[in-house]
């Protein structure tokens, strides 16, 4: 048997007492690998020390804007592929994209290693950035409409377990590193392109854990003592839309607002967390770099928090409660800075950012409600370019608006105030658009042929 | 095709959990580790002034 043909989707069919708490771990082991990209920043700085080893060298060096575009435009491959591969990726099943994913972009770093021993920079770019986004994409997607298959009692709980390892990632990615950088640091070589080399090799292998673990389940399987509402919840179909309809539909695009709004909020607080604490508190770059650290904790734990929460919720009710709350709580920041506290200031972002995690995590159980799970990965795929959206549109904002007023005599310490009051209005923005979603009209429902 | 009937292991249940866990909890332990001096009374916050504007 050749491996392609273990790869095939018949293959990967759950036999009869196969156990889904198998599936879970399976997601997570992709999820917590591909999630590396969030602690990539943790290389900015050793890539430009690349020539110099100790200092960076000008007009030899790479620069910090340079590098910059490694993690930026893995992120928008990661939203590209999605888009665009969805439709293989439901065609193909879990197995054969979780492979595929594993090789793009365990292949990719590993070719942003020759880049680095090169000092070719557009190697790093094809590599991690556009073969290794790919990967991202191809990881993020593969075992969620599968999730939702086995625990269509949990959906919201089981997207938020895989989810949740996206977020981890770079809990495991950042330290993991560090580490390798400084194990393999010499008067020759920053690490880098050792580290990236050995995180390819472990990443990979863990990958494949998940890819040959993974199984989907035999139609018409159903957990045992679960029986379907056969009244069904408003916002909840037993149909299926297919995706090429579903986009066409402005529930998709509601959906896609507010995800882009959540995200534009979130991402623009947790991409700018350490410099946001040093200048409103003043606290030393080591203690910022720990706050952006538990941030990371909060983004991880609210995917599943939150996601598991929906379940009993409904997705359109925690959505009202990601939007009040974070309004409410974005609106006390300014407050936390006033009366100089770092410790009430932690508490309202950590939970600002846990709602951020929530909001990615309970997106794929929203469209399961909406479309039902023919196409959800491919759905899910085109949705997630709303992420790519928010990931340009939030750290500019913040970065803009806060560096204007500074430029225009405003006390760095309360240069995040007016930002803080924008992120209010996306929030409110993302309300409403969360409030006009209805059921998806009849006629747009998949017909069995 | 064959089709396996067996039920699937508790073993086999645990051992994937494990191997995602143990990551998981030293990625946790490094972030933990990390922000308690962000909660410790040597850091007394002090705001950064605004830039002279001249």
């Amino acid at each position: 048997m050749s491996i392609l043909q273990i790869l095939d989707r018949d293959r990967t069919i759950g036999p009869p007492g196969f156990n889904r708490w198998l599936i879970p771990p399976a997601a997570l082991s992709v999820h917590l690998c591909i999630g590396e990209i969030y602690g990539f920043s943790v290389f900015n700085v050793p890539l430009t020390r690349v020539i110099g080893i100790t200092q960076s060298i000008e007009n030899r060096d790479w620069t910090i804007p340079q590098v910059g575009w490694i993690y930026s435009i893995a992120l928008i491959m990661l939203g590209l592929s999605a888009a665009f591969l969805g439709k293989w990726v439901e065609r193909v099943g879990p197995r054969r994209t979780m492979f595929a994913s594993a090789c793009c972009f365990c292949g990719g770093l590993s070719l942003a290693s020759l880049g680095v021993a090169w000092h070719q920079l557009w190697v790093i770019y094809l590599g991690y950035g556009v073969i290794g986004g790919i990967g991202l994409g191809l990881g993020y997607i593969a075992p969620v409409s599968t999730l939702v298959k086995w625990f269509p009692d949990r959906p919201g709980m089981a997207t938020g377990l895989a989810i949740m390892g996206f977020g981890g990632g770079a809990l495991i990615g950042a330290p993991l590193g560090v580490e390798l950088m400084r194990y393999f640091e010499s008067p020759t070589s920053v690490g880098v392109k050792e580290a990236f080399l050995v995180m390819a090799c472990g990443y990979f292998v863990f990958m494949m854990f998940g890819a040959f673990t993974v199984r989907v389940p035999a139609p018409g399987w159903q957990p045992k003592g679960y029986v379907p509402q056969t009244q069904a919840k408003k916002l909840v179909t037993n149909a299926h839309v297919g995706v090429d309809t579903a986009w066409k539909t402005p529930q998709f695009w509601l959906l896609w607002t507010v995800l882009c709004m959540n995200v534009t909020a979130g991402i623009g607080i947790l991409g700018q967390a350490s410099k946001m604490c040093q200048d409103m508190f003043g606290v030393s770059k080591e203690v910022a770099g720990g706050f952006a650290g538990l941030l990371s904790l909060f983004n991880m734990g609210g995917r599943f928090f939150w996601s598991s929460t929906s379940d009993w919720t409904g997705r359109k009710g925690i959505y009202c409660v990601y939007f009040l709350l974070g309004a409410v709580l974005y609106s006390l920041v300014p407050f936390t800075q006033k009366i100089h506290s770092v410790t009430l200031f932690v508490l309202v972002t950590a939970v600002i950012i846990s709602m951020y995690g929530g909001g990615f995590a309970t997106i794929p159980a929203y469209l399961r409600d909406l479309f039902g799970t023919m196409h959800l990965g491919a759905v899910h795929g085109r949705l997630i370019t709303a992420w790519s959206m928010a990931a340009v549109l939030g750290p500019q904002l913040v970065n803009y608006v806060s560096t204007y007023q500074t430029d225009h005599g405003v006390a760095r310490a309360e240069a995040y105030n007016l930002t803080m009051y924008l992120m209010v209005g996306l929030l409110v923005i993302g309300l409403i658009c969360n409030l006009l979603i209805t059921p998806v009209h009849e006629r747009h429902h998949h017909q069995a042929a | 095709m064959e089709i396996d009937q067996r039920d699937s292991s508790p073993v086999a249940i645990a051992f994937a959990w494990i191997i995602v866990l143990i990551p998981l909890s030293w990625g946790v332990y490094q972030s933990v580790i990390k922000s308690v001096p962000l909660f410790e009374p040597t850091t007394a916050p002090t705001a950064m002034p605004s830039p002279s504007k001249h």
